[in-house]
């Protein structure tokens, strides 16, 4: 059995979600990596866990209408980001945080070949708290 | 699809989740909003077979926030005008229990300490009572706004809440006075 990605949305809490998601890059918050090399190594470069987990921002590419509003900037809500419901489920995965938006682009134009016009929002979560995931149920 | 199906036939259900922090612990965090359910025959008629209930979106717990319905409510848009009723009924309930039980703390942190000559019970009796008296001031500031401004359509104008929290929120001796200023005036 495979989850497909095709049904996953977006919803700003303040923005709303009217926005045609074209798609969404994956969302990380790494440790960092703590180098604890002293000169009596003589083997490898040895290497420490940091403690903070660093939330990361993401870009989520949405189909340009020239109508829709876009979602505004530096306005602090929640993003949830909806998985696909799965067969016999009534609640999907849910990925959800507050954050704020950093970055609207334009769409860009290109007269090499023909495509949709799409732009970007940059998004951070803020880590106050930290982004939560409900499991499908 | 049964055009003349109604959505009292069908429930809208409002529901406290939690989700698990992805901080790397895995604590469990209760979130500052409902999921929106709807249940029932229509579901089934419009969703496929087997399904009897669906996520259709979420509302902010605080009052004035918006309701916002994921793109799968689409499928129930002639019910939405009712089921947004049904919604801002659900927020008002809730606010109602949250009253009650703010009453009964208010109650319990009152009954505190009055057999008690000792200085230390009567300190932290008059904390709690403080602590309650305050959270039952909130349940009922929430509650008026809930009311006046029932999420059921848009979500009002933040301008409006706060000038109706001010006005709810006014001591009794400023209004008297500021009336009296308005007489000489």
């Amino acid at each position: 059995m495979c989850e497909l990605q095709q049904g996953v949305t977006v919803l700003f809490s303040v923005s709303g979600g009217t926005m045609e998601v074209l798609s969404i890059d994956s969302f990380s918050a790494p440790i960092p990596v703590i180098d604890n090399t002293d000169v009596a190594s003589t083997n490898s470069r040895k290497k420490k866990p940091g403690q903070l987990q660093d939330p990361q921002q993401f870009k989520i590419t949405c189909r340009n209408i020239g109508h829709k509003a876009k979602p505004a900037k530096g306005v602090v809500q929640d993003l949830t980001i909806t998985h696909p419901l799965q067969p016999g489920k009534a609640t999907p995965e849910i990925l959800d945080g507050s954050g704020f938006v950093v970055d609207v682009t334009t769409p860009s134009f290109s007269s090499d070949s023909e495509a949709r016009q799409t732009y970007d929002i940059i998004w951070q979560y803020d880590g106050d708290p930290f982004p939560t995931r409900t499991m499908a149920a | 699809m049964d055009k003349q199906s109604n959505v009292s036939e069908n429930r809208v259900v409002l529901q406290q989740w939690f989700g698990q922090s992805l901080d790397g612990k895995g604590t469990q965090v209760e979130k500052a909003s409902f999921q929106i359910f709807i249940e029932g025959p229509e579901v089934t008629n419009r969703r496929g077979s087997g399904i009897e209930r669906e996520l259709i979106g979420f509302v902010g717990k605080k009052p004035g926030e918006p309701v916002n319905f994921l793109p799968v409510a689409h499928a129930f848009q002639d019910l939405l005008p009712q089921v947004r009723v049904q919604i801002a009924q659900g927020l008002i309930q809730w606010r109602e229990a949250e009253l009650e039980k703010a009453k009964q703390l208010m109650a319990e942190a009152e009954a505190m300490g009055k057999d008690s000559s000792d200085a230390i019970v009567q300190q932290y009796a008059d904390q709690a009572k403080q602590v309650a008296a305050e959270s039952l001031a909130k349940a009922e500031e929430s509650l008026a706004v809930e009311t006046k401004f029932a999420r059921s359509s848009e979500a009002p104008d933040p301008e409006a809440i706060k000038q109706f929290v001010e006005s709810i929120t006014k001591p009794a001796e400023e209004v008297e006075e500021s009336d009296a200023d308005n007489q000489n005036l």
